[in-house]
């Protein structure tokens, strides 16, 4: 793939995301001129992104909407149901055609019909603008700047630039491009440029077009598009605002210096004085700017400064400085190379995770000591070998350890912050999915999330996503009563669904609320009885909250009918170990009449696990923390044989004990005759015991997923290095239960 | 335009040679010694840009520069240039940490300085 397609992947799906979230805002608010503002900002963008790649298809689809959009911000028409859904429709057709791009590492080749079917969604009344077909672009382009230079009017007298590349074969086609250029209307400026330099006279094909033509006319964008469209796909045609302000100067180097210096300066909001720095930042980069000429992007940075000195943190002034920032070493041709491979990585953009600046700067400090540390090492071996006392290499060696160790944490520190992304990421899909699941049942129901810019490891963020969808699911199916249902019972006929994220210490607290009917617990105890899942009597002498639970039972559903949207109750069970694999927790609470709400309870981040050494069959291995419950040094005569199997009671629980050494198919050593060594374990919404045979330390440790050989084998969760250098082996609990 | 600079250094030759420079290009200039006598009268007048030198008796430019910016604003937020003879990394990074917004190195020729000032004020002269 060529780097414009990379580029036009990332930043197409960026835009696709940021333009369905505008959307669902301003459907919100439809009156809001901001968010339509946003919504039609981001069709916009996406279009020119699709005529730069030239993906005629695409740029057509989003040329339909922005139309319509534009009709809605001149107050011809107003935000409804339909037209969001439409728009949604096209982001998601986008998406998937960027998906295919990806997948086939070409453009889509997306038949006339299909697109043609998209745009007619958008054409309610007016016809297609012969504009649609042409290639439009958003930006100002290398061509316009030349073509201006040359015909420096075109800046105060605005008008058309068209660039037209033909195809080589043109002339085989009867088209003569210099004669249809010079048919435009009111042309001002024509341009003959050679896409390859002029062969030696003898190698010339003077049957293939060499020519790019570039041309300005005063004629209108209509015209123009209508006299070109029989070659649509070459042209490229600008409308030029003579109000607009071409940008004169690009930032010189120095400017560039001084506005980097701004954003370190404002990076490191732990310093004393921050709104000192961060305002005295301020002043100087918009002075800076308008020095530069760049009196919009002053403004526009001034009010960045405005709001990030309210809230007092950096963003989102230092984020509109990096963006200017990247635009003027654009814009002054003095890229670096390597800054901008570090941007625009080769990986494509689901892999790969975008940094912000100021991590990078702290990893970069934190190697500068480390590297100090490290040398300081070598002095004190310096001193050892010239006959130091052992006191002090010792006080000098503790020094250097406690530093050590404080560089290593902020490296895992800083090391984790770089794997943090917003739920954002997870939570945007959601609206649209709701919204439709709910249409589809002939439900109505709306979306609201709140915490979306809570900051997870990505990994959880990825793993929550599809216990999420199963418990939106169920929400909307279950939960959710038909819009009769709800008129008859005084609720409002849209139904809610809250999505929640917050962090709560070292955890993630993410729930689902609803405001349905409940879970029929009634209901819940009659299936329970019918299904065996326990006696009459118990099930009778159980609390509403052990009745919920029952809904985390495998293969138990209330579900008075089956949809295809969520088939019956699809498996809380699922939902509890998956989250429960991730180490977490899931609560639900019910009001009958009221709604449901489950909850997740997730570490914040995978990598820094807490974990419990111990012997077994000889060798060690560590468990989770988080799945201890307790150790037990049980008399041996306390565990009963249940089969083949062995258990214990603890106090009047009844737990299954699994010999860890024999489990894992390792020798056993001489045990303790009378007395058993045993880790009790909650995992999966079971209690576990395994004997092992002695107990270890308790470590924090990073954990590795394990890959290559080991990756096969079921029931490690990851291994981590021990301090001697050997690997330690965590297990994975509730997949060796299972 | 009427922007005022005030020169921080305790060398009277450095202060005359970038006065020289800044009236001509059309500032209004101010000077002290140290950075006590510069808070003294920050607090009483303010200044657009302000040039730090670094080694200098009483308060030095970095104890200055922190100070400064824990003032109330406006004054906080005054922006320092700071120039001095030391050209290395940590040096650079400790005038930012104390919170300068920029870091000139001496010797430093007129327009050098008065290009950078310019920059720094929004003016072109």
């Amino acid at each position: 793939m060529n780097e414009f397609l990379k580029q036009f992947l990332i930043e197409g799906r960026e835009l696709v995301e940021q333009a369905t979230e505008d959307l669902l805002a301003l459907e919100e608010a439809p009156d809001n001129r901001a968010e339509l503002d946003n919504v039609f900002r981001g069709f916009h963008t996406l279009k020119g992104l699709a005529g730069i790649v030239e993906f005629a298809a695409m740029s057509r689809v989003l040329h339909a909407a922005e139309d319509r959009l534009a009709a809605v911000r001149s107050g011809e028409r107003s935000v409804t149901g339909e037209l969001v859904t439409d728009l949604l429709f096209s982001l998601d057709q986008v998406a998937q055609w960027l998906d295919e791009l990806e997948r086939e590492d070409r453009l889509p080749m997306v038949p006339d019909a299909a697109a043609a079917a998209l745009v007619a969604r958008f054409q309610t009344t007016a016809p297609e603008t012969p504009a649609t077909t042409a290639m439009v672009r958003t930006e100002q382009a290398d061509w316009i700047e030349g073509l201006l230079s040359d015909h420096p009017q075109g800046r105060e007298q605005g008008g058309v630039a068209v660039r037209y590349r033909p195809e080589p074969d043109c002339f085989f086609r009867h088209i003569d491009p210099v004669a249809l250029i010079a048919q435009l209307p009111d042309l001002r400026a024509i341009r003959l440029v050679p896409n390859d330099p002029w062969p030696p006279l003898q190698e010339l094909d003077p049957f293939a077009c060499n020519l790019t033509v570039t041309a300005l006319t005063g004629g209108t964008l209509g015209q123009v598009a209508d006299q070109l469209h029989g070659v649509a796909g070459r042209v490229e045609i600008q409308a030029l605002d003579p109000a607009r302000s071409w940008r004169p100067t690009a930032l010189s180097p120095e400017a560039m210096a001084i506005l980097e210096e701004q954003l370190l300066l404002v990076s490191d909001p732990a310093e004393e004085g921050f709104d000192g720095r961060l305002g005295s930042a301020g002043r100087i980069s918009t002075n800076v700017l308008r020095y530069m000429g760049w009196a919009a992007e002053a403004q526009k940075l001034q009010h960045g400064l405005d709001k990030s000195l309210a809230l007092g943190r950096a963003e989102p002034f230092a984020g509109v400085l990096r963006q200017l920032l990247s635009r003027g070493s654009d814009e002054a041709a003095a890229i670096e190379p390597d800054k901008l491979s570090f941007l625009r990585s080769d990986e494509i953009a689901v892999r790969a995770l975008r940094v912000e600046v100021e991590r990078i700067d702290a990893l970069v400090r934190l190697a500068g000591e480390l590297t100090v540390a490290k040398n300081a090492l070598g002095h004190v071996s310096r001193l050892a070998k010239e006959g130091a006392t052992p006191e002090t290499i010792a006080t000098l060696l503790s020094d250097q350890y406690a530093l050590l160790d404080r560089c290593v944490q902020q490296l895992q520190h800083s090391l984790l912050g770089i794997r943090l992304v917003p739920m954002r990421h997870v939570f945007r899909r959601f609206p649209k999915l709701v919204r439709e699941m709910a249409a589809h049942l002939g439900k109505s129901a709306r979306l609201v999330t709140e915490g979306a810019a809570t900051e997870v490891d990505k990994a959880v963020v990825d793993a929550l996503s599809e216990p999420l969808l199963h418990v939106l699911r169920n929400a909307v199916d279950h939960g959710i009563e038909p819009t009769m249902q709800r008129a008859a019972s005084g609720k409002s006929a849209v139904a809610t669904v809250w999505l929640r994220a917050a962090r709560d210490g070292e955890q993630i607290v993410v729930e689902v609320e609803d405001d349905g009917a409940g879970i029929d617990t009634a209901e819940l105890r009659r299936v329970a009885e019918a299904r065996g899942i326990a006696a009459a009597d118990e099930i009778a002498a159980m609390t509403q909250d052990e009745i919920t639970e029952l809904i985390f039972v495998p293969g138990l559903s209330t579900a008075a009918s089956v949809s295809d949207v969520s088939g019956r109750g699809v498996g809380m069970d699922a939902v509890r170990s998956a989250i429960a694999r991730l180490g977490g927790q899931v609560e639900v609470e019910t009001r009958p009449g009221a709604g449901t709400r489950v909850r997740f309870r997730v570490p914040f981040t995978v990598l820094m696990s807490q974990v419990l050494t111990l012997e077994a069959g000889g060798q060690v291995f560590g468990i989770p923390m988080e799945i201890v419950v307790e150790t037990v040094r049980l008399p041996r005569d306390r565990i009963m044989r249940v089969g083949a199997a062995e258990a214990f009671v603890l106090r009047n629980r009844t737990i299954p004990l699994i010999n860890l050494p024999h489990a894992l198919g390792l020798a056993r050593d001489p045990l303790d005759d009378s007395y058993a060594q045993v880790v009790i374990t909650a995992g999966a919404g079971q209690f576990a015991a395994f004997e092992v045979d002695r107990f270890g330390d308790h470590l924090e440790i990073m954990l590795k997923p394990v890959d290559g050989l080991l990756s096969g084998l079921p029931g490690i969760a990851g291994t981590t290095l021990l301090g001697d250098g050997r690997v330690l082996i965590v297990l994975d609990i509730p997949e060796l239960l299972n | 335009m009427d922007k005022r600079i005030l020169i921080i250094d305790d060398a009277s030759l450095v202060r005359l040679y970038y006065r020289d420079a800044l009236q001509r290009a059309g500032y209004s200039v101010d000077e002290a010694m140290n950075g006590l006598e510069a808070l003294e009268k920050l607090l009483v007048t303010p200044a657009d840009l302000l040039l730090v030198d670094i080694n200098m008796p009483k308060m030095d430019g970095l104890t200055f520069l922190k100070s400064l910016r824990r003032q109330p604003m406006p004054l906080a937020a005054t922006p320092a240039i700071v120039v001095s003879t030391e050209a290395a990394p940590q040096d650079v990074e400790a005038a930012r940490r104390a919170g300068g917004n920029f870091y000139l190195v001496k010797p430093l020729t007129q327009d050098t300085l008065t290009r950078y000032v310019g920059l720094c004020c929004g003016i072109k002269s």
